[in-house]
Order: structure tokens, then sequence, then C-alpha cells
């Protein structure tokens, strides 16, 4: 167990150094994510309070639906991005290859060596505060039930989003150049920017069941705010953590299996 | 002892199949089509621990993807492999701790940071014992030369360091094998000397097992006894240097000045190249005329200066595959 925590250690230290390789580069991107993302947060307030409320949800609801979005991510992508991402350049290069002379669970070696990226500590930052902006405002009490509930809803969640970028790089085995199922996930998200009962139901089942990105905001919130809106019980939400498990558990195991029939990049 | 065994290795790769030009690309945008190529054809071959040996063949020979399945990077489709007794696709993490590994093409090192981090991690990532990493890093430090490298980042250091710095890396864990895919590849002639007497130096020092593939033939003589060709997926040849050079090559050139304008009559067997007098070239081949009887033989008409040259080992492949 010590000499995990050691090696574990040693690759967050690596990870730490090179991000802050380059102060210049890291702070203007950290300003950069925060201006971005912090417009798309003024906008969906802004819009949301000129029309009083979006299919039963105020400003401020819908404030934290976007929060929810952007913690779990920062989380998931803090893990996830980069070793998703990269999965395809990395087998092009060969470093795929030479990460698979080490020993240590390939997977968990592409988290650590190329994941843990400081730079979605804007993210973090950003959307934390937004958060407890929103949950001030609509009153949610700082009891230690909600404050759990928010922790799991949000490890829940991120278990989602890091899943899901996990998933798209199954394809990069295949396809070792641009793998545009990341497109389509990231367009995809566009969902939640809204209470997704604002949809028809079909879309509603659609990301329930098919893909259930419902749970990264919808169905927290709603569950955190004991609000009835769309086909389902408000109380769907409670499973939040446990689809996080299933997703990711779902992501890794497609993922080792692939690996099984992987063929390298020849030379 | 026999240390690594290949049985029947087969290894099929399944490419895009399609016609050339715009239209081909269309049609297999639609209509995709596959079909296998053989990259490893039934190859057998065990070697004993302490061997240094040359895989050599030319290039999409199927040499990288053997030292691939040696190192559990890839799932052979037919036969086996077994490292020290380990399966090494199977027991990939067991056998990556007896394993070092080095892709002459890249380099294994974090490149913004001091190469001494890459050394930090490969330490905990070994689960090195403390003694072992200090006396294995103070060894190889003073073999490749280190010292003043250590603590520069990666991406300063010339080729050959690079290539030094990620030796000693792989070595750290004292693997008892080590693979090495064209480990002098783009190395200017100094840094490829230091190379090979690492090499020649580790295998001395711990008797380590090396396989080591190279398209610089002078990398194969001056370090290994032995080689295994290969062409195309099959062995075209397994055993000693000496005798692939004595079996497919022996051709030599003697070029000498005679004495008097002009010799009678060269000797038997012999071809005569070039014929300006009073300098002549003539070439033979030892299954022929022995380069030893040869050269008696030209002794005796009379001659001032001779220079002979056997054929080199990259003449030999170049003539056996060409």
């Amino acid at each position: 167990m010590k000499k995990k925590l050691l090696l574990y250690g040693t690759f967050l230290r690596l990870r730490i150094l090179m991000n802050f390789q380059y102060p210049t580069s890291y702070w203007l991107g950290f300003v950069g994510q925060i201006i971005s993302y912090g417009a798309t947060f003024c906008t969906i307030f802004i819009a949301v309070s000129s029309f009083g409320s979006l299919n039963g949800w105020t400003a401020d609801e819908v404030l934290l639906l976007y929060a929810f979005e952007l913690i779990s991510y920062a989380i998931g992508a803090f893990f996830c991005f980069h070793p998703s991402t990269g999965l395809a350049n990395n087998i092009r290069s060969g470093a795929f290859d030479a990460s698979l002379t080490k020993p240590m669970n390939p997977f968990l070696f592409q988290i650590l060596n190329y994941g843990q990226d400081a730079a979605y500590f804007s993210h973090f930052t950003l959307s934390l505060c937004v958060m407890i902006f929103a949950l001030v405002r609509i009153g949610i009490t700082p009891a230690l039930g909600n404050i759990v509930a928010i922790i799991l809803f949000i490890l829940g969640a991120s278990a989602i989003q890091g899943g899901f970028l996990v998933l798209c790089s199954v394809f990069s085995f295949k396809m070792v150049n641009e793998n545009p199922i990341f497109t389509l996930f990231f367009e995809s998200k566009n969902f939640l920017k809204y209470p997704i009962s604002i949809y028809g139901s079909g879309l509603q089942v659609l990301l329930t069941f098919v893909l259930p990105l419902g749970f990264i905001n919808f169905y927290p919130s709603q569950c955190l705010l004991s609000k009835e809106s769309g086909v389902f019980h408000y109380q769907l939400g409670i499973i939040t953590p446990l689809v996080g498990v299933a997703v990711f558990v779902v992501a890794y195991l497609l993922w080792m299996w692939r690996l099984r029939h992987y063929n390298s990049s020849g030379s | 002892m026999v240390q690594i065994i290949a049985e029947n290795l087969v290894k099929e790769y399944q490419v895009p199949d399609r016609d050339p030009g715009l239209r081909g690309a269309v049609k297999a945008l639609f209509h995709p089509r596959y079909r296998g190529i053989t990259a490893i054809d039934h190859i057998n071959f065990s070697i004993e621990k302490g061997e240094i040996v040359g895989y050599i063949g030319p290039n999409g020979a199927g040499k990288s993807t053997t030292l691939k399945m040696l190192s559990g990077i890839l799932y052979p489709t037919a036969g086996s492999v077994t490292v020290n007794g380990l399966v090494p696709y199977r027991d990939r993490k067991r056998n990556a701790r007896q394993i070092g590994v080095v892709f002459g093409n890249r380099s294994q090192l974090y490149w913004d940071l001091p190469v001494i981090d890459s050394y930090q991690l490969n330490r905990r990532l070994y689960d090195i014992p403390d003694a072992i990493y200090r006396e294995n890093l103070a060894y190889f430090t003073e073999i490749f030369d280190l010292g003043d490298l250590l603590n520069q980042p990666v991406r300063l250091l010339s080729l050959g360091q690079k290539m030094r710095a990620t030796i000693a890396g792989a070595m750290l864990h004292s693997p008892e094998i080590l693979f090495l895919d064209e480990p002098t590849i783009g190395l200017d002639v100094t840094s490829k000397l230091k190379i090979r007497d690492f090499i020649r130096q580790i295998n001395q020092k711990s008797g380590t097992t090396v396989i080591l593939t190279s398209h610089d033939m002078g990398d194969i003589e001056s370090l290994c006894e032995r080689i295994i060709l290969i062409d195309e997926g099959k062995k075209k040849y397994d055993g000693p240097v000496l005798e692939f050079e004595n079996t497919f090559g022996g051709n030599y050139s003697i070029s000498f000045k005679a004495v008097s304008a002009r010799p009678s009559q060269f000797p038997e067997g012999l071809t005569l190249r070039e014929d300006n007098a009073p300098y002549y070239v003539v070439t033979g081949n030892e299954k022929q005329v022995r380069l030893s009887d040869a050269i008696s033989v030209i002794n005796q008409l009379g001659i001032e200066e001779l220079e002979m040259k056997n054929q080199t080992l990259e003449e030999i492949i170049n003539e056996y595959f060409g």
C-alpha cells in the first residue's frame, strides 16, 4: 500500500512539474477558460432570467444545473481527457507500445501518466463558485445531508463524464487517425445546458437509459431541489453514483477488451 | 540455459485492401475490404541466457513485430513464445519486470523534465530496492557518462545522449533480458561506438541476454556471434555470423602492383577486374580459391604492393536480398 502511494505520488509530482513548466502558458490558459466558461454561465443566466423561468426552472436552478455539468467535467477530464483524446496519437507514435512494457495495468498507466492535468483547476474553481452562488440563492441549507448528497452526485457525474471520454477513446484503437466520436460526445453535451425535461419524452428516455448523460446534471439537480419535472420521478437522481460506477466500469472493460485485440501501428 | 523460445510463431494483421487512387478511396469508404497479411510466418528459435543475438532483415521483415510479441505488446495469431518460462502477452506485468525494452526511434523519457525524474518514476514503477537503484544508477552514470546529463531536461540532449540515457533507464531494474530495436538509428559514428561498447559491457557484467535489431551491420559484427535473419516473416538463417559469412559471402578482392610490366598468367579461378598496368585488381571467392592460396600465387608473380579486401557482412546481406 505504501509502495502504491509512493508510485502515485511520483506520477503526480511529474505531472505537476510538467504542468508548471511553462507558467505563462498555464496562467493564460487558466484565465482563458474562466472567461470562456464564465461567458457561457452569464448567457444562460441572463437568457433564463429574462424569460422568468424555463419549463418551471428558475435562472438560479438552471445555473446550478450547468455548474453540475462543468464541475463533474472538470473532475472527469482531469483524469481522463488526455489519456483518452491522446490515445490515437500515442498509438501512432509508438508511445503506447512503450507503455505496454511497463509492469502496471495499462489503463491505470494511461490515466496516471497522461491524466491529472492541472488545467482543469480553472473549470473546477469557476464551477464551484457558481454552484455555491446558485445553492445560496436557491436557499439550500449547508446541512450535512445536503453536502454529502452533493459530493456523491458530483463524484457519480464525474465518473460518467470520465467514463464517456474513455468510451470514446475505445474507438481510437481502430481509427488511429482523427477519432470523430469525441466531437459527437461534446456536441451531445449541449443538451445538458438546459433541463432535459424541455425535450420530448423520447429524447429524455434516450438521455436516461441509452446515453445516461441526464445523470450528469439533470437528475442530481432535480433530486436536490425535489422538483417534479420530466417523465421520471424526481428521486431517480439517487442512483447517480451507481450510474457513474456502471458507466466507468463498462468503459474500462471495453477498453481492456479492445486492448486484447491491439495490433500496434507496425514497424 | 535456454531463456527465450519461439515456437511456430505466427502474426497476421488485417489491413485495408483498396484500389489505388481517388476511385479506390471512395469505393473503400462505402465498401471497406480487408485482407490478412502475414507479418511473421511460423518462426522458431531458442536463445540461451547471456547470448547477444542480432535479429536482422530488410524493412518490413517482421523484426519489430517479433520483439513486440516477446515484450508482451502483441498477441500472436498462432504459436507461442516464452521468455524465462513466462508467456509475455499473458503474463505481461511479470514479464515486464524481467525485460528491458528500448525502441530506437523514440525516447521513453519525459521530454520536458530532467532525466533523473524519469529514472525516479522507473524506480517506483519497477519497485527497485534502494540499494540496487543507487548501485545501478552509479554504474550507468559512469559507463554511459551521464554525470552532467542527469539534471538536464531531456529536450536539450543530443540524439546520442538521449539514447544513452534511455538505455540506462531501461536497465535500472536489472532486467535479465534486453530488447534493443535499432538502438543506433540516426547516431554519429562516435555515439554508435559508445553504444556498442555499453551493450558489450552490460552483457559481460551481468550476463544479460540481448536481442538486437539493426540495419547497421557494424553493430551486428561487433556485438553478435549469432544472427537470425528473417525476410517477409520467414526465418532464412539462424547461426553463427562467421558461418553465414562463409556460406553466403567469401568474396574478396586483391589489388596489387606488379614488378614486371605484365604477368604472363593470372592465377586460375580469379577474375581480373581492373587492368591498368602495372596496377591490377582481381576478385575471387573462398569457395573456389582460398584467399591465402590466392595471395601466395600472386606473390610468385613478383609484386611491389598488395591490398586485400574481404566482403563485409553488409555486402553479403545486400547481395543475399538483392
